[in-house]
């Protein structure tokens, strides 16, 4: 009884949200929880195929994506969270919505993404099949507390997994995790020094073991690379799948190789940037450890478009719109870096929130090297949001020209003031956060520029 | 004109953008045509403290702060023979505790600090955090940003920064934030702490130039109104 009144009335709740025009799944979700707390768990069990867990800073929705459309080329009925809800709640939520009234549903795969914080719960009530962790970046701190206790929150999780965990070996904190399993590890990475950083932010360079000072050969971004430990010789594992003559080319295709324990294929996608080779490979030893074929799984990986708000494109006026979304230190400096490898001509448009789901501490962006860009050939940056004044702040310290850089708080008027000041042929870049780009979104569909994301799929 | 600042243990303690503080006075020089030499110290390295003008300390994780506090024991009668002669410092959250008393974690554990301060820090299991404001009587309202589960206390005649407005504080019971003694601030509003209050980032400047150079300095005045109007914004969210 308890059931069918907790999915009645998150069912109720959904459609009020969608007659308002609102999307998300986490409200409803929290409610069912609420009234039945063991739902999850009983409703995760009834996967026949089993669930599949993604957790880490950065990537998580864009290899879930990838995997829920693997699975689904494939023929089987994928649950994917993939509004990037992924607190229980959500996760809930979205299984909610394949749910009939009295509980029934078929599926073959949970594909779920869940955040670093709730992994350990979220492991527990879903006993995955495979789990997988992405990287460990500083996120939302004021939220999560230190990268050392997410850390050893994740670690715990792990306990629960039923087959196999994948870790990516070149972060050298993830990579330590699950030391104590008895289940089957996969590591995988990058070995392309072509992509070798010599600057930007790093997060943790000591030793996971012993604290003392990490030597890298390489460095791909943040903390990520190929690492030894001069002290207690911790090193990167032996990688069973890594990327190769990694190419990120001017039409915004991405172009490389993968070694999977000797056999060399090649990879073109439109997904972009170097964390999408990262986020390529989890999918691909996600999918391989189910059983399908390399060749079918790249396949399709290649017809994937980047998930929503990560890196869309839209025209407007014959000017060319690029979103990409930017979170934490280590994803902006990335989207800059990738951005400024464009050399035609082209403006910014900057969206800083400080809300609750972005975390409230907008800090950060002091750690984001956006001298970079004195050099980059832009008509005008405008900064938008709650916080704008900080990261116009930012940028004035950055040593960029202030005649520049405008402050518009409203998102809106920002956009609206973004497009009228670039020429047509030109292209504006819009780096939003979290909220920013739900926001920003939601207005954009509104307009028609782009479609409502949770009818997509 | 030249300064010199020590940037303590960059990769170990600089949290939260707490390099904002570093770029913050570099930049603040360089605009005044004042030549701003920053030099890294890392741990191991044997450093000579009479070479600074300037320095600087961010907050760490647990672990860093537990690497970080063993190093600082090397230099501690150095640095505090140079305080007490006038030697400016900014200490943010961490760095603020490891040049106290000492730093006793929820588990009883007593970490020494290297004494600089009569300060204390008591571990909590609550973290604060939020958005602060802060009235000074040197340096009027200051904004930030707390996280800190650490509770700090000032001995007797120890003077606080500021009292506050909205947010935590030192402790979060007698609404005092931070500390000023001589030409040293310890505070917990982390992060980039003197890009909003550019006040303060220059008084440690005018700080520096004096020690240095032994007479008093005046500063040339800068176009801060990006400055004003982000630390209204942040008053206005606080
Ligand atoms: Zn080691």
């Amino acid at each position: 009884m308890r059931k069918i009144i907790a999915i009645a009335i998150s069912k109720l709740f959904t459609s009020l949200l969608r007659a308002t025009g609102r999307g998300g799944t986490a409200l409803p979700g929290l409610l069912a929880e609420r009234i039945h707390p063991s739902l999850l768990a009983e409703l995760a069990s009834r996967f026949s195929q089993g669930t599949i867990l993604i957790t880490g800073t950065n990537g998580k929705t864009t290899t879930a994506s990838l995997v829920a459309n693997v699975l689904r080329a494939k023929g089987y009925k994928v649950i994917h969270n993939f509004t990037g809800s992924n607190l229980t709640r959500g996760i809930l939520g979205q299984i909610l919505e394949d749910v009939d009234l009295k509980g029934n549903f078929s599926a073959d795969f949970g594909v779920l993404e869940v955040d670093e914080a709730t992994s350990e719960k979220a492991a527990q009530l879903l006993k995955p099949r495979i789990m997988l962790v992405t990287n460990l970046f500083r996120d939302q701190l004021d939220r999560y507390g230190e990268l050392d206790k997410v850390a050893s929150i994740i670690d715990s999780s792990l306990k629960w997994v039923k087959e196999r965990v994948i870790l990516n070996g070149d972060d050298p904190l993830v990579a330590s995790l699950g030391s104590e399993l008895k289940i089957g590890k996969i590591f995988f990475g990058l070995n392309a020094p072509e992509l070798s950083l010599s600057r930007g932010v790093i997060d943790l360079s000591h030793c996971p073991i012993c604290d003392a000072e990490l030597s890298f050969r390489t460095r791909y971004y943040g903390h990520l690379g190929d690492y030894v430990c001069p002290n207690c010789h911790y090193k990167r594992p032996q990688l069973d799948l890594f990327a190769l003559d990694v190419s990120l080319r001017e039409d915004f295709l991405l172009d490389f190789k993968v070694n999977h324990r000797g056999e060399v294929k090649n990879v073109i996608s439109p997904l972009f940037g170097i964390f999408n080779v990262y986020n390529i490979l989890s999918a691909l030893s996600l999918c391989q450890s189910l059983g399908l074929e390399t060749d079918f799984i790249l396949e399709t990986i290649a017809r994937t478009s980047p998930a929503f708000g990560r890196l869309e494109k839209f025209c407007l006026d014959s000017k060319e719109c690029i979103i990409f979304l930017a979170k934490n230190p280590v994803g902006f400096s990335i989207n800059i870096e990738t951005v400024k490898r464009d050399t035609r001509k082209k403006n910014y448009l900057i969206i800083l929130n400080d809300n609750l789901a972005d975390g409230t501490d907008t800090s950060w962006i002091w750690d984001v090297d956006f001298e970079i860009l004195k050099d980059d050939q832009f008509g005008f940056i405008i900064c938008s949001g709650i916080r704008a004044e900080d990261m116009a702040l930012r940028l004035k310290y950055a040593d960029l020209p202030l005649e520049k850089i405008e402050i518009k708080n409203d998102i809106r008027e920002a956009f609206q003031m973004a497009i009228k000041m670039t020429s047509a042929g030109e292209r504006l870049y819009i780096l939003p956060n979290y909220t920013a780009m739900l926001s920003l979104r939601s207005y954009l569909s509104k307009e028609g520029f782009l479609q409502e994301f949770w009818i997509r799929q | 004109m030249k300064l010199k600042i020590f940037y303590l243990y960059p990769n170990l303690m600089s949290l939260y953008g707490d390099v904002g503080n570093i770029i913050t006075l570099r930049k603040r020089c360089e605009w005044r045509g004042i030549d701003c030499e920053i030099e890294e110290i890392k741990v191991g390295k044997n450093k000579n403290f009479r070479e600074a003008d300037l320095l600087f300390m961010g907050g760490g994780q647990d672990r860093g702060q537990r690497i970080v506090g063993q190093d600082l024991q090397n230099y501690k009668e150095e640095i505090k023979e140079l305080v007490e002669n006038g030697l400016p410092v900014l200490l943010i959250c961490g760095g603020y505790q490891l040049f106290g008393k000492y730093f006793k974690t929820k588990d009883g554990v007593l970490i020494p600090g290297i004494e600089v301060i009569d300060i204390w820090t008591i571990g909590g299991d609550r973290r604060m955090i939020g958005n602060v404001i802060v009235q000074s009587s040197i340096f009027g309202k200051l904004v930030g940003f707390e996280n800190h589960s650490g509770r700090t206390f000032l001995g007797e005649g120890i003077q606080p920064l500021g009292r506050v407005v909205k947010g935590y504080g030192n402790n979060g019971k007698d609404k005092l934030e931070g500390v000023v003694y001589k030409n040293l601030i310890g505070t917990y509003l982390h992060g980039p702490f003197l890009p909003k209050n550019p006040q303060v980032a220059d008084w440690l400047i005018r700080k520096a130039l004096t020690y240095r150079y032994r007479e008093e300095i005046d500063l040339k005045p800068l176009n801060d109104e990006l400055e004003i109007e982000s630390h209204k914004a942040a008053e206005r969210r606080a």
